[in-house]
């Protein structure tokens, strides 16, 4: 049977180096925190520092259901991620193209999605495109206070498991060094049990306080 | 040491905490057992959340903190993390000065 790609581009603009957006891609352990509205459980088959293997629990928009995926991660190199997603018996094939254009302390990313499909499924274009766009937003958007965040604290001294210094010793002036370049280390550590039994959605209620940023 | 104003007693009513940035510090004021306290609001993990939700009874009966971005736990009782021992939270020192909350901060 002849098959066709649907397609779907989707890109926006984030004031944050190029390393800090890396770092939220490649955290899996926020996935069922940060988007526990869409992702209830995210499993690690397999990870080293350009490649993650996973399997996870997504609510899609528009999709009353969780489809069970397993995803395949590749950082080709600093500026492009290409991820295979598969489910329902490999019956849905979605390819994405991540690319990161960064330029100064700003970053673009362009995320293109093609999804396979039976030929004579391509009346389906627009909705897929549809569901990829409002998919792409949603999860942006509960990112990007994550980001902010972690740009924030970064600029005040942040260490990874230390925290902030002069805010652990109550003892200390601070020393704040704004212009600190943005570090990256792929594979990032993990605290869960990720790579065993999975990460789960803490909970089903809960009444959301806010960043306070 | 000195003495901020964070908030009131009013900012407090609503949800029993609140958090707010003041001075490059971010501090999580609660009410608990009858007794306003504050700690840092910066999980020394990644540096995520800890007052985005509301004090929730864990698994094992304590009132602990989750932090939004990796789930971990922090009670109540001494801002010491469920999960990992060797992460803890920083208390500040409250005072309150009729209807506002101070801080004492670095």
């Amino acid at each position: 049977m002849k098959k066709i790609y649907l397609t779907s581009v989707s890109e926006a603009f984030a004031e944050y180096p190029k390393n800090l957006l890396l770092w939220n891609y490649w955290d899996h352990e926020h996935v069922v925190g940060t988007h526990f509205l869409h992702y209830r459980k995210v499993k690690i088959l397999y990870e080293d520092e350009k490649v993650c293997y996973s399997e996870r629990e997504a609510k899609m928009p528009f999709i009353p259901f969780y489809l069970n995926e397993k995803s395949l991660a590749v950082l080709e190199n600093e500026n492009r991620m290409i991820s295979w997603h598969s489910a329902i018996f490999d019956l849905i094939r979605l390819k994405q193209i991540f690319q990161f254009e960064e330029v100064g302390q700003k970053c673009k990313v362009i995320r293109s999605d093609f999804l396979e499909v039976p030929n004579f499924l391509s009346f389906l274009q627009p909705m897929f495109n549809k569901i990829m766009k409002k998919w792409f937003i949603e999860v942006w958007n509960e990112d990007m206070p994550m980001r902010e965040r972690r740009f924030k604290v970064w600029k005040l001294g942040f260490k990874d498991f230390k925290g902030v210094d002069y805010i652990n010793d109550k003892n200390l002036n601070k020393n704040i060094n704004v212009s600190r370049p943005y570090a990256l280390k792929l594979p990032l550590p993990k605290i869960t049990k990720i790579k065993d039994e999975g990460s789960f959605r803490k909970f089903k209620k809960s009444k959301h306080l806010g960043y306070g940023l | 040491m000195k003495k901020i104003k964070v908030g009131t007693i009013e900012d407090l009513k609503k949800n029993n905490q609140f958090s707010k940035w003041i001075d490059d510090h971010d501090v999580l004021v609660f009410f608990h057992n009858n007794k306003i306290r504050a700690f840092s609001n910066i999980c020394p993990h990644f540096g995520g959340p800890i007052g985005y939700h509301e004090i929730k009874k864990n698994k094992s009966g304590d009132n602990v903190f989750t932090c939004l971005w990796h789930n971990l736990e922090f009670k109540v009782e001494d801002g010491k993390c469920v999960q990992h021992k060797n992460l803890e939270l920083r208390e500040y020192d409250v005072l309150v000065e009729g209807d506002d909350i101070l801080v004492y901060l670095n």
